[in-house]
């Protein structure tokens, strides 16, 4: 499947975003200066990919990495790009890492969550103590306090039995 | 959460899957590393943001950037050499005949 010649265009939309933030505010640029633009770096994009190629080939070696990038900026006459784009490569890769963790966690934390509520499941009460630390999320102490005002419940009530039943025992006096 | 200026720097305008193929369509590069896309993606919009900042300084009133001004400094910095048959200087149409001209001349010599 051959690509198509406009494929190889970068997007005049996202080009001319880039070209609007680089410049303060009012500044006017024409329409062919921006089309010129647009032309420039898709040719850049070309240019840095042939130049990182030759450090790689120039290595015996087969797989274009981020360094070999960072070093054809230099050869193409960049270097000070090379700084900027060493920030973003650490950025990016912490932020790369980052999502592994964040996926990581999240797994780590549904797993603990339904483990814990298993337990629940198989001992009706237990210490209370023990199992937020487990379960990260919030929702397992909720779910606890209701429990904790049944286990409560009958210690109130059963006063209120009492005169019922003293009431009943009296109603009953009453009759006789 | 991110903070605002490394969550500016980690963001990417540029599609990576377009900055792909542009380097895939060159004949040359062989295996491309995952990483080495997001890299040159993120290069060319620095180039982006360099060259128009420099055509600005360029210009005549600091407000109005033109064709010519880009023109100006491809042809006349070293490095923006290859860029020099993408944007080309314009010319006149007299300047052409004159070209022409003269080209006739240059060949009539040998």
């Amino acid at each position: 499947m051959a690509e198509q010649p406009e494929d190889l265009n970068l997007p005049a939309s996202v080009v001319n975003k880039i070209i609007k933030e680089s410049l303060p505010d009012g500044v006017i640029v024409s329409k062919d200066a921006k089309i010129a633009v647009g032309r420039a770096a898709s040719v850049f994009v070309l240019y840095a990919a042939t130049s990182a190629n030759q450090v790689v080939t120039s290595q015996k070696r087969k797989t274009m990495t981020g360094q070999d990038v960072l070093k054809a900026m230099d050869t193409m006459g960049f270097p000070e790009f090379i700084n900027p784009l060493k920030e973003y490569f650490e950025v990016f890769k912490k932020g790369k890492e980052r999502k592994k963790e964040d996926a990581a966690r999240k797994k780590r934390a549904k797993e603990l969550e339904k483990e814990s509520q298993e337990t629940e499941e198989r001992a009706f009460s237990p210490p209370l103590e023990a199992s937020p630390k487990s379960s990260p999320k919030k929702s397992s102490p909720i779910k606890k306090s209701p429990r904790k005002s049944v286990q409560n419940s009958p210690k109130k009530r059963s006063p209120s039995k009492s005169p019922s039943k003293a009431s009943a025992t009296a109603s009953a006096m009453e009759t006789d | 959460m991110a903070s605002d200026p490394e969550k500016k720097q980690r963001e990417l305008m540029l599609p990576v899957s377009r900055i792909r193929m542009i380097m895939k369509s060159s004949p040359e590069t062989e295996s491309i590393g995952q990483e080495s896309v997001p890299l040159i993606a993120k290069a060319t919009e620095l180039f982006i943001q360099h060259l128009i900042r420099k055509a600005l300084l360029r210009s005549k009133d600091g407000q109005h950037v033109t064709y010519g001004d880009l023109a100006n400094i491809v042809q006349g910095i070293e490095r923006y050499e290859f860029l020099q048959d993408i944007v080309p200087s314009k010319i006149t149409y007299q300047q052409y005949l004159e070209m022409m001209a003269k080209s006739e001349v240059d060949e009539d010599i040998p």
